[in-house]
């Protein structure tokens, strides 16, 4: 599969211990890509997350930096963009805009290049990794605060943020014509849940009111403003247990 | 020694302590860089100005979410109006302002390889756990009661 062509195989669990200090775990694919080699390593995450979603995150180290869990979002989430985006230009070339929809104005007309036609799509897929970190970022302060709000942060930060990156193995879905987004959207909100009570060692109804109920109350659609603020107050708390 | 206790002698007698961590991660500084962009691009693309309302929440009941008037308190600070956006939305303001310092500091901190960290007792967690929610709650009974 990788240039090195080996497997990854992760280590075998520790034998149960009668201390209270948690296990480590025994890491990722993706951590180990200097060994298995990158596109192996890539690609078994991937499957593993997609499919063993589980034992992907009880295995997870929920420390060790953001560098390899942030290059892995942004690979796969821009992966999942950029299909996106050349979808959309396809299903409007053939059924017409959408956005026409919304009205004329002054302001409409300046976003309008920004939305639609070949401008837009290169935009996307040039901004794409940029609004993908933005992205990862955000949404990890808003699960976070969420996450302590709900007694539910047990681990820091990083422990949210590399679930959320790895979540974004659900971006690949976005292939599937017509209902690839939907689908990826609800199925990365399936692998944060599971993420979720894995790293953090919580039942997965708090992990999925964590990330649930941002959905509802703060629509996550008012420019990311509001999200950076509940963020920064996740932060702030981040070491509340 | 108790956990309480222990925790207790880590953030000292009032329960909490601001500590520059080694290898930390820069969050406020992070944090700070994207609330400058959104600002940036929120200001130069005029998308506090859209002729329609992209809050599915206010779409459906009428009513704004939690974070509503974001967008506009956002353009308004890259303004300097901190009074209107302060009007806007009052949390999101406030968090916004709060990532200004916080940023500053872990950037001086990040040439020593540090980073700001909060660290509160079991105490001090749970009085800013309770007083985040209040917070969220009267700030979204005030965008409800102005209408945003």
């Amino acid at each position: 599969m990788g240039p090195q062509g080996a497997a990854f195989e992760p280590p075998p669990p520790a034998p149960p211990s009668p201390l209270t200090r948690p296990q480590p775990r025994p890491g990722t694919p993706w951590e180990d890509r200097g060994r298995i080699g990158f596109v192996s390593a890539l690609v078994e995450t991937t499957l593993r997350v997609l499919t063993k979603p589980s034992s992907f995150f009880a295995s997870m180290p929920v420390a060790g930096g953001i560098g390899g869990p942030l290059l892995y979002g942004i690979l796969v989430g821009t992966l999942g963009v950029v299909v996106a985006a050349l979808y959309r230009e396809i299903f409007q070339a053939l059924l017409g805009s959408t956005v026409a929809g919304l009205g004329s104005s002054d302001e409409l007309r300046r976003i309008m290049p920004f939305l639609m036609g070949g401008f837009g799509l290169v935009l996307q897929v040039v901004f794409a990794p940029i609004f993908v970190t933005l992205g990862l970022f955000i949404v990890t302060a808003v699960v976070h605060v969420f996450l302590l709000m709900l007694g539910g942060a047990r681990r820091g930060f990083e422990a949210t943020f590399r679930v959320m990156c790895y979540s974004e193995a659900a971006a690949v879905l976005n292939v599937v014509p017509l209902c690839g987004g939907l689908i990826s959207g609800a199925y990365f909100l399936v692998l944060a849940i599971i993420g979720l009570a894995g790293a953090h060692g919580i039942g997965k109804g708090t992990a999925a009111a964590a990330v649930l109920l941002p959905l509802v109350f703060l629509c996550c659609c008012c420019a990311g403003a509001g999200l950076l603020a509940f963020g920064g107050l996740a932060s702030l708390l981040s070491q509340v247990k | 020694m108790s956990a309480d206790a222990a925790a207790r002698l880590e953030t000292g007698p009032a329960g909490f302590a601001l500590k520059a961590v080694p290898g930390g991660l820069p969050l406020g500084a992070i944090l700070a860089g994207i609330a400058a962009l959104a600002a940036a691009a929120v200001a130069l693309l005029h998308l506090d100005a859209l002729p329609f309302t992209v809050c599915v929440f206010k779409f459906a009941t009428g009513w704004p979410c939690a974070t509503c008037g974001s967008t506009r308190a956002l353009a308004r600070l890259f303004h300097a109006d901190l009074a209107g956006a302060w009007g806007m939305n009052p949390l999101a303001a406030t968090g916004m302002m709060a990532l200004l310092p916080w940023g500053a500091a872990d950037l001086a901190l990040l040439a020593r390889g540090r980073a700001l960290r909060l660290e509160l007792g079991p105490a001090a967690a749970r009085a800013a756990r309770v007083a985040v929610v209040a917070a969220v709650a009267a700030n979204w009974a005030y965008l409800v009661a102005a209408g945003r």
